[in-house]
This record gives C-alpha cells, structure tokens and sequence, in this order.
C-alpha cells in the first residue's frame, strides 16, 4: 500500500497537463482497441481506412461506422456517465460507498424504462419510445434520489446504514416491479426486459447515441460549477454554507444532474454497477480529492473503463457476448469488498 | 409429391445456369434464424449455401451439426452474424433482440424476416415467404401444397374421435412447470391432434399451481422428452405435487415428445400432429402420412 | 456592527436563546460564557445565520442579516465549528484554502493563495501543509479548521470589517496551543475584526476577551467587561464554582463549598 501512496503522490504532483494528457491517451487508446477489435476481423489499418472515409470493402466500412463506432460511443457515455454521477453521489452524501447503483438509483431507471417496454406501444406514437425511454428512466431515478435522501438523511448528516438499507429496500422493490412486468409481457419483452438487468451495450445504434449524449454532456458541462460546491460540502451542510453556497439548491441541481445520468445510461445499457463506485476512488487515489479534478478524470476514467470491459466482454466468450454488467461485477465487488475490509471501523460507527 | 432426387435434380439444373443468374437466384451465403425456417431452407434444397444457424435449428441434423452457430435466435449478436461474411440473413420475426436487427438493415445487408404465428394453416404460407427470398418458388409451391394436403389428412383422420383434455407442459425450472395457454405452439397441435387444451384462461406459458392442474382435471399430461428426464422419469411425474391429483397422473397417461418436432410449427407439422395424435388416441387407428423429403433426416 | 435585539432562538418547540440583546463591535474579541444546555452554540448559530429567530431581530451593518446573500455573508464573517470532520480528506493546504471560496471570483489567485499563506502561518500549521487530513490529531484538525476560517477573512480590503466567530475553538487543544489561539483571536481583534468565541474556561475567557455576555438558561444575565462579569457572584450563582481574581488572573478554586 505504501507503494501505491508513493506512486499516487507521483502522479497528483505531476503537472494538470501531464495528467490531462495521461487520461485523454489512455481513452483513446481503449477507443482504438474497441474499434479494432470484434468477431469481425479488421486490422488498424482497415479502422483507419473506414474512419477518414476511404475503406476498400463497403463492408468493412459498414462494421465500423453502424456497428462498432455507435457501440465505443455508448459505451464511453455511459461509462462516463456512471462515473460522474458516482463520484457526485459520493460528493452529495459524504460517503464512499454512495453509487447510483447500490442505493437503488439505477434500478429505480430500470423500473420505469421495463414499464415503458411492456406499455410503451400502447401509450406512446411509434417512434417515440427511444427518445422517451431516456426521460422515463431520468423520472425514475429523480423519485428514487428524492426517497433515498429522506430517508437516509438525519440533522444534515447522511448515516451510511441508512443509505445503504434505503437502497436495498429500493432494489427488492424495484425487482420485484420488475418480476411483475415480466409476468404481464409477452415474449420478446421479457427477453428485452431481463437484459436491463445484466446491462450491454450490445444494441448500440445511432439514434440510441444521439438520445443518450445530451443526458451525459449536460452534466458533464456543469461539472466545473458543482465542483466548487461538492468541496465545500465535503466539510458539511452548515460549513458549505458557511462559506457562500446555496447548499439546497446544489443539492437538488446535483441530483437532477446525476439522475439525467443514470437515467440516461441505464435507458440504452440496462444497469451496469460498480462503476460509479471503483472509478472516483481510483481517481482519488491517484489525482486528490478537489472535485474540480474529480469529476472530470471520473468521467474520463469511467468511459475508458466501460470501452475495455465491453472489449473483454465480446472476446472473452467470442462470438458470443457476455453482458457487461457481469464484467463490471467483478471487478467492482472485490474493489467494494477490499474497501469495506480497509475501512469496516470507521463503517462500523 | 417431391423426393429427394428432384430436388437434387432442380439444384443441379440450377446449378448449371450460368453463374450471373444462379447469383441472382440463390443467395450466395445464407445464415438462418429460426428452426422451421432452417427446416424449410433444407428441403428446398439450398442446404449448400447454410453458412451458419440460430441454436433452434437442430434438424436435420446432419446437415446443420456442423454449421457455425450465430446464437440464441432471440439474442443474436450483428458482428458475430457477419464474421460468417454472409450475403443474406433469413429470420424468423421473433429474432432479436430489435437493436441487432437493426443494426444489421444499418449495415446494409440483404435480410428478410419471415412472419411466424400460431395457425397451422399458415405453414404453407411460411414455407411460400421462404421459397420466394430465395427464388424458389415452384419448389416452394410444391412443397406448401403437399403440406397443406398432409394437414387436411390429419384432420379428416381424428375428425370423429372423442376429444381427450391435454395439458402440456413446456418446461421445468426446478419445482415450477410452465404449462401452456392459449396463443401458443402447444395448443396449435393440440387442436390439430383431434383434443383441447385443459388450461383456458390464459395465454402463452404461466407457472402451473396444484389447484389450477385440479381445476384443468386433464386427461392427458404432455412433457417434452427432456423435461421427463430431468424430472425422473414417468412414474416421478405422476407424482409431482402439481400434477398428481389429476385425472391423467391417476390413470398413468403422460406422454412425451421431442419438443422442436411437436413444437416446431415447420415443414414437419403435419407429420408430428400425426405422431401426436396417434399417441393422444392409443386405440384409434390412423393413416400414416407418406415420408416426405423433409421428414426423411 | 452586529446587533442582537432581544431575539429568541427556538429548536422544535423549545426556545434555547429568550430576549438576548447584543452589539458585536469590530476590534474586539466577544466570549460567550455559560453552563452547558445555556443557549451558547444557539445564540453563535443565530449570529451566524443558521437559524431565524422566533423572536427579535439581528441586524449586520443595519441590515436584516437574513436579507443578505449567503455569498455576501461569506465574504463578511468566517465561522470555526466544533466539530471537525470532513467526507473525504484533502491535504491540509487545500483544506485551508477552501476557506477562500466566497473570494474566488473576487481575488485573483495571488491574493488568495497569500491569504491562505497567512492563515496557515497564523494558526501554526504550516509544518502540517502536505499531510492528510484524516491522519490529523483531533487538536490539529482544530487548527485547520481554525486556518480556514481566519483565510476566510477579508483582511487586505481596508475599511472592512469582518467578522469571526468561534465555536469552543479551544476544546481539544493542548495548553500552548489553547492560549496561541486566543492571542491569534487578540491579533485579529487588534487588525479591525469582530471576534466572537464561545469559551469554556473563564480563566482564558478572563484573560483574553475585551467583552464577556454569560448565558443561564437561555438568557443573558451579564454583559460587560470580564471583571464586571465574571464576579465571585456570578461564578457561583451560573456556575456553581467559588473562584476570585488574583494578579490579574481568574482562578477558580473548586465547586461551592456545601
């Protein structure tokens, strides 16, 4: 461990560009490995070739720009989603085990967006499903926020038992929503219904991308200005204050901020957990705790995470895919595992 | 009636055209989503151009064992579809999942998706959708109307007998068995074989509770074959807690068949309502129906 | 600069502070004393603009101090709370420097990294800059919290008069430290701000403050200097102590003699 604390101060007192740069490399270069690698064989060059428009086989063209270009740009959305609002939640309640996922936010998404699928057709004009699903699942996980903190906050402090049970009790209804909307599906909804709750990012497709983007870039462009207010939060409620900020309009911007996230994410990709929980530690770890370089390394660090895991994903079984959220799973549950270990006496307060 | 060595014989007079028409004709790399698709693809004798299948396609087996396998037909994966760098993509409407299908109309290659449904008359009409996506029409058209009249036999031939009261069971996922309703393959042939389905009330498959089987007092259980190994055997089944105060449990008649033959609402429908119906009326004797070249693995 | 009239402070249904009137003045460093349960964390919480008053008013530069903007707030008066914690921790430069938030736009980053400079020399904390917070002694923390308030205050602008208020600021210092404190308390004083301090020991409260205001039960029973405040009197009937001045000093001896 006193290794990596070295190796961390290396890198928190390298220079912001070097750091920058570090980051942007790493995601690029996952970005390449995702384009280059799939069950259709394509070498770099063929990539390159496809992406400045001058691919040989039309097909080949076709692989990269309607399948695997939509699938890297999903998978880098809501990878960088998960992890901004992971680190947001974090920011919100205190607490390092905060993550949309575990408190329930994600399934509250996934809810709504599985009662969309069974009555969507009937309730909607065709058509319009992709563009509501982002919106429902964003009203999901806005109601599951606003009871998450009523109930877990007591006198302006988040209790991290309460947080965590409001989440489990969040999940158990949530799934049990969900059973209830299998049974009343045909067929092909069921499929469609209990793939959210493995997550992929399989069905990627351009309009899914153009539906999800403004639900991560919105939050992503008002990064700076909750950055400032998360560090003065992470004193207290009354400290933030204290020093200028309007700590119940932060509070409710943040959550409408990382509930337009997860909602968006778990829209097109079902749930995929851990992400919002491994990314902003690992970011602290190595680049501090100032949320003005917290947020956005998360969201950096969250899409180049979510691009390898899908790499993994579909080669590891090739040519069938495993969903991503079992990838994610076990990375994330060992990470969560080793976490409550280093920390269980400060837990068990 | 068409056998075996016409077909051969069409596909080889295809075979002699020249290249420009055959190409035109027959879709050069086929993968297929679906088993009666897959089933009817065979008989049309267009097996050469398979170059890869859904896991429901089982039969014939001979031919479509060795062929890759693209995945589950509801689970499909776009990238893994075109590594077999296929020309055309025939599927069954329940392929999936959507995003995939359309993935791959995105990516521009040729698909058709053939409209499946519960009627046993619309096999004909199936196996016509199939003939003309792969521009076999007169074999297609042969083939639908020798189907239709093995349907019509079948039925004349239980068209007296006494309906027994069936309750057919798709599946076990431990102690829960999913028994069929309405709207499903299951009840299509039960019909078909000259009985009635004993569950009315609901559609598709549903868990099935003691009280309902009571409520149902089938005559006769239906299990797949698979099903009553994994439960134990016949004798294990009319014991199982659901089923045992039935009628049918009582008197020892479950019967079983292979699922995708029962099931399969392909070319071979009319053969299996023959073999279910033989089996549901053991005293009754039927016709047999003539092989076919798509019943002849 | 800040005046109390006669406000009452309730928590729930129970009025903690009743008919309390103060002047906090700039240049001089106000203590409140009193026993436990008194009202003192109340009466700095309503100073500070956490809490409305039920009743009575408290006005800042003659304005209702609820009508201001918690960023002007922020720039015109610092607060050290008791507690210390923090969710996540941060060097202790960077904790320090989150007490120029409210300046950020106002300052350019020389002024407030000098500012920040001065507040961690001030509250001697300079040879903790890089650690962690978390890795802290409690008394250290304190003093981090310490430098980020007095970074808080606007010291450069001449003619402001800001305010700082300190809640038990020296609860688990040790001896040096506790008296380093009030003469930093002192020093600002001196430089033009309005001190505010809760304090426990009379004896530093003696020592140190220009002005004393003891609470009873919610209401003030004596304000004015420290020796016309802390009188033999009031030490045994608020706290129930016999004590008396000597040099200078108040000592006090024991519980009151049965």
């Amino acid at each position: 461990m006193s290794d990596l604390a070295i190796g961390a101060g290396r890198l928190t007192s390298l220079p912001r560009g070097a750091r920058t740069g570090l980051a942007i490399l790493l995601l690029l270069a996952a970005m390449a490995a995702s384009l280059a690698i799939g069950a259709v064989p394509l070498s770099l060059r063929d990539v390159l070739q496809a992406l400045m428009g001058q691919a040989e086989d039309a097909r080949q063209a076709a692989v990269i720009w309607q399948l695997r270009l939509p699938r890297t740009l999903m998978a880098g959305l809501v990878g960088a989603g998960l992890a901004l609002a992971g680190a947001m939640t974090q920011g919100l309640f205190r607490n390092p085990i905060a993550d949309p996922s575990l408190i329930g936010v994600s399934a509250g998404a996934a809810v709504v967006t599985a009662a969309l699928i069974v009555f969507g057709a009937i309730l909607l004009p065709p058509g319009w499903l992709p563009y509501a699903m982002p919106l429902g699942a964003f009203a999901g996980s806005l109601a599951v926020i606003a009871i998450v903190s009523r109930i877990a906050m007591v006198e302006a402090r988040t209790s991290v038992a309460l947080l965590l049970l409001a989440g489990i009790a969040i999940n158990a209804l949530a799934m049990a929503g969900t059973g209830l909307l299998v049974y009343l599906s045909d067929d092909r909804q069921m499929r469609d219904i209990t793939f959210w709750t493995l997550g992929s990012v399989g069905g990627a497709t351009w309009v899914k991308v153009w539906a999800l983007a403004p639900c991560i870039i919105l939050p992503l462009i008002c990064a700076p200005w909750f950055a400032r207010a998360l560090d003065a939060l992470n004193l207290g409620e009354r400290e933030a204050a204290h020093l200028g900020f309007r700590v119940e309009r932060v509070k409710r911007l943040a959550c409408f901020a990382f509930a337009l996230a997860v909602g968006g994410a778990v829209s097109v990709s079902g749930i995929i957990g851990f992400v919002g929980l491994v990314v902003p530690h690992l970011v602290r770890l190595t680049f501090g705790a100032r949320h003005c370089v917290l947020l956005p390394f998360s969201a950096i660090g969250g899409a180049t995470l979510l691009i390898l895991a899908d790499v993994v994903a579909r080669t590891i079984v090739a040519p069938a895919e495993l969903p991503i959220g079992l990838i994610t799973a076990f990375i994330g549950g060992p990470f969560f595992l080793a976490l409550l270990l280093r920390r269980r006496r400060e837990f068990a307060a | 009636m068409l056998r075996r060595r016409d077909l051969l014989a069409a596909a080889l007079g295809l075979a002699a055209l020249p290249p420009g028409l055959r190409a035109a004709l027959l879709p050069d790399r086929l993968v297929v989503a679906g088993g009666a698709l897959t089933e009817i693809v065979v008989a049309l004798g267009c097996a050469p151009r398979l170059v890869g299948v859904d896991t429901t396609s089982l039969y014939p087996a001979k031919v479509v064992g060795s062929l890759p396998r693209i995945g589950y037909i509801r689970t499909l994966s776009a990238e893994g579809i075109l590594s077999l760098n296929p020309s055309f993509l025939l599927a069954s409407d329940q392929a999936g999942p959507p995003a995939v299908i359309d993935q791959l109309r995105a990516v521009k290659l040729p698909l058709a998706l053939v409209e499946e449904t519960f009627a046993a008359d619309y096999v004909p009409a199936k196996v016509m959708k199939v003939a003309e996506a792969l521009g076999q029409e007169t074999a297609g058209k042969a083939m639908a109307e020798t189907i239709a009249a093995d349907l019509a036999s079948v039925r004349a031939a239980v068209a007296g007998l006494a309906k027994p009261s069936v309750l057919f069971v798709l599946s076990n996922t431990g102690d829960r068995l999913m028994a069929g309703g309405q709207a499903t393959a299951a009840e299509t042939m039960i019909g078909l074989s000259g009985a009635r389905n004993a569950i009315q009330g609901y559609t598709s498959y549903k868990p099935l509770s003691a009280e309902a089987a009571l409520a149902a007092n089938p005559d006769i259980l239906v299990f797949p074959d698979h099903v009553v190994t994994a439960l134990g055997g016949r004798a294990a089944i009319a014991n199982l807690p659901q089923v045992s105060a039935t009628r049918a449990a009582a008197s020892g008649r479950i019967v079983s068949m292979d699922s995708l033959y029962l099931l399969g609402l392909g070319p071979r429908i009319a053969h299996a309502a023959h073999d279910f119906a033989t089996a549901l009326h053991p005293g009754a004797r039927l016709p047999a129906l003539p092989a076919r070249a798509w019943t002849v693995a | 600069m800040m005046r109390l009239t006669a406000i009452a402070v309730e928590r729930g249904r129970r009025r903690i502070v009743d008919g309390v009137s103060l002047d906090v003045a700039p240049g001089r460093l106000l203590a409140i004393v009193g026993p436990n349960g008194a009202g003192k964390t109340t009466l700095l919480a309503a100073m500070a603009g956490d809490l409305r008053p039920a009743g009575g008013t408290v006005m800042l530069d003659d304005r209702d101090l609820h009508r201001w903007s918690p960023l002007d707030l922020a720039r015109r008066r610092a607060v050290m709370p008791q507690a210390a914690r923090m969710g996540f921790s941060l060097p202790v430069r960077d904790v320090v420097a989150l007490g120029r938030s409210p300046f950020e736009r106002s300052h350019t980053r020389c002024e407030n990294a000098a500012a920040v400079a001065r507040a961690i020399h001030a509250a001697d904390v300079g040879h903790l800059v890089n650690r962690s917070y978390e890795t802290l002694s409690g008394g250290e923390q304190q003093r981090v919290q310490l430098a980020r308030a007095v970074a808080q205050l606007d010291l450069e602008r001449a003619g402001a008069k800001p305010m700082l208020l300190l809640d038990e600021p020296t609860a688990n210092l040790d001896l040096a430290h506790q008296h380093a404190v009030l003469l930093l308390a002192r020093n600002l004083a001196k430089q033009g701000v309005a001190v505010v301090a809760i304090l426990h020991d009379l004896g530093l409260a003696f020592t140190y403050a220009d002005q004393v205001v003891a609470l009873q039960g919610g209401r003030a029973v004596a304000q004015g200097a420290p020796p016309e405040v802390l009188t033999p009197t009031l030490l045994r009937d608020v706290f129930q102590v016999d004590g008396l001045v000597v040099s200078g000093h108040l000592v006090v001896q024991g519980p009151l003699a049965a």
